[in-house]
């Protein structure tokens, strides 16, 4: 039975060569959008490699300190003193991470002959590896006793080893002194590199923050440098509520300075959503939710619209077809049935190569465009999985019928309306 | 079989009124073989329609095997007419799309059968008109008689009571005629389907059992 619809609709392509390539171009350009907004939600958000605790993540990144009394005021990222001293004694914390931001981007010195190559790293802690379930292909995060004792080991993601060491396993490159900026950090593990999509766990290179020489010291005022806290915790609201009044202390009891945390730390949703860990209204993610489905219906309405007035034109074709079914006993509604399904099979060929489309315009950098990614690091890479990923794929999927609903039932509902007498003397 | 009471058709427009059918009575038995003659514009058409229940009468009754078929829901419509009634169109009416095979199966993609029950159904079909060996072909590659063979066959496909053919012969040569009126006939005697036929063809309107002449709406005999 399907085989026999799908050779009537593959007919009814090959009798309407134009429109049919019109109409699955048009269905993969809306359906490509819809993918790439799919993915870079998906990848931002869903609980994804290595970021799979996500839901329980919270973060601090910012931090302002105001003088009270020449007015002066210092916003940046946190310093370690601060951090060590008023935001790692919380109840209602699981685990605790930090990770230096280091806007520099190292020159990897390469083995294999090709140019040194730059690299983002990221100084961070043991535990930043507890808090993201890295892959490790080969050894293990630095021990507890290398973090502290600041010795230059280092976790490298598996892509750049290859850059670095040209084509060697994983567990090769175990051992081997990778040289950033000619500092020698031996390789202690190789993990499956994450994507640029996933800002907080992203690096090409990952080492001790002990092995900074100054990361003890302090900002120019209190409170401030280069650090972010990253926190595991069931219980947002508490902890909220734990840092508010840490801080609130710390500003009573303090005559110089007064330090702002915002709303911080807020989870993971936030911090994407709103872009902005300055933010102190109230954080609803459905109403992030409903903006981003409205804007997705604005731009669904435009296609839908012109597919359907493309295949109103198409079912004026179709008129004696459908008079001539319904002569032998089909009834509207299985007619509206089976021209949607057709539809949806042209939709479906649509979505595939709008999935493609998407997964070039990605390789092409069409995420900068959402800030993710760095030119600087080339291409975004996204694996395919990434892009083909099971909820990606239902999401657009459910799109397509939507799409197709929304294109094809009005001009096929009215075209089936019409009286059989009337329909069948159409030519 | 077939009873017609104070059949009324008539075709408004905002500035026109047509009556295109006028107390129209008759009765068909089961297992007749009956033609509707008349000119151009007499109403056949629309009174085969109307028996076919392809369009309503503005008044009167249809009755059909004893059942009344106004107030029929439209699902109720589209079902009576896939298990009752089979339809032969001047014009042959194939869908362009579909093979042979898949034309001659449209009635039954409308009824639960198996696949393999209805492909083995239509063939059955085309070999009664001939045309098993054609079950490939699209309807763009057969002939005037073929194409009116293969609308023969999808219209018996599902074992209706009722066959009614309007002007089956009229697009075809007096040779592919005599095929079809053959077929007809055939049908008619050895399977007792009733045949309801429009013609223009008085040779072919005297092979049935009975005519009736239309004349401005009007049944004239």
């Amino acid at each position: 039975m399907i085989l026999r619809k799908l050779r009537h609709v593959w007919k009814l392509m090959a009798n309407n060569k134009l429109f049919s390539a019109i109409y699955i171009f048009g269905t993969a350009l809306a359906l490509a959008t819809v993918t790439v907004f799919a993915v870079v939600y998906y990848n931002s958000l869903a609980p994804v490699y290595p970021e799979y605790n996500r839901p329980k993540t919270a973060y601090i990144s910012h931090i302002q300190c105001d003088e009270i009394l020449n007015h002066g005021m210092s916003q940046s990222r946190l310093s370690y003193p601060f951090i060590r001293d008023y935001l790692s004694n919380f109840k209602n914390v699981d685990k605790m991470a930090l990770c230096c931001d280091i806007w520099a981007m190292p020159h990897v010195q390469t083995e294999n002959g090709v140019p040194d190559l730059k690299v983002k790293v990221t100084p961070v802690d043991t535990a930043f590896f507890e808090i993201f379930n890295f892959d490790f292909l080969a050894g293990a995060p630095f021990t507890p006793q290398e973090f502290l004792s600041g010795m230059k080991v280092a976790v490298v993601s598996e892509q750049t080893i290859r850059d670095a060491f040209g084509p060697i396993s994983p567990s090769e490159a175990l051992g081997k002194d990778i040289s950033l900026d000619f500092q020698k950090y031996k390789i202690t593990g190789v993990v499956k590199e994450a994507s640029q999509m996933q800002n907080w766990s992203y690096a090409n290179v990952y080492y001790p923050y002990t092995t900074l020489p100054d990361y003890k010291r302090e900002g120019y005022r209190p409170g401030t440098g280069n650090f972010q806290v990253i926190y595991l915790t069931d219980k947002l609201g508490e902890l909220k509520e734990e840092v508010a009044e840490t801080i609130r202390r710390y500003n009573t009891g303090n005559d110089k300075f007064n330090i702002t945390l915002w709303n911080q730390p807020q989870s993971h949703n936030e911090l994407i959503l709103t872009d902005n860990p300055l933010n102190t209204e109230p954080f609803s993610l459905w109403t992030y939710l409903a903006k981003g489905l409205g804007l997705l219906a604005i731009l669904l309405l435009v296609p839908a619209m012109n597919l359907s007035g493309m295949i109103s034109g198409q079912m004026e074709s179709r008129i004696s077809e459908m008079g001539i079914r319904k002569s032998f006993g089909a009834t509207r509604s299985v007619l509206l049935g089976e021209i949607l399904w057709e539809n949806f099979f042209l939709t479906l060929v649509g979505g595939f190569i709008g999935f493609v489309l998407a997964y070039l315009m990605f390789r092409m950098g069409i995420g900068s465009i959402f800030g993710k990614g760095d030119s600087e690091l080339g291409p975004l890479y996204l694996s395919a999985s990434q892009v083909f990923a099971p909820a990606i794929f239902g999401f657009v999927f459910v799109i397509s019928l939507l799409l197709n609903i929304l294109s094809a039932f009005v001009p096929a509902y009215r075209s089936l309306g019409k009286p059989i007498v009337e329909s069948l003397k159409e030519k | 079989m077939i009873t017609l009471k104070n059949i009324n058709k008539v075709y408004r427009t905002k500035t026109l009124e047509t009556q295109a059918l006028e107390n129209v009575n008759l009765n068909i038995e089961k297992g007749e073989f009956v033609s509707i003659m008349g000119p151009s514009g007499c109403g056949k058409s629309t009174l085969l329609n109307i028996i076919g229940l392809l369009d309503e009468p503005t008044s009167g009754t249809v009755e059909i095997n004893g059942e009344t078929t106004s107030g029929m829901s439209d699902k109720q419509t589209a079902r009576f007419r896939n298990e009752t009634l089979g339809f032969v169109f001047q014009s042959f009416h194939l869908i362009n799309t579909l093979n042979v095979l898949d034309n001659v199966m449209l009635p039954l993609l409308y009824r639960k059968n198996s696949t393999a029950n209805k492909k083995e159904l239509a063939k059955a079909a085309l070999e009664k008109v001939g045309l098993a060996h054609r079950m490939d072909h699209f309807p763009s590659q057969l002939s005037g008689g073929q194409m009116q063979r293969v609308a023969i066959a999808r219209a018996i496909v599902g074992n209706p009571s009722i066959i009614l053919a309007d002007e089956p012969c009229g697009n075809l040569d007096s040779k592919m005629s005599r095929e079809i009126m053959d077929i007809l006939h055939d049908l008619n005697k050895n399977q007792g389907i009733t045949i309801v036929m429009v013609t223009h063809n008085e040779q072919q309107a005297r092979e049935t059992d009975r005519t009736f002449h239309f004349f401005d709406g009007r049944q004239v005999n």
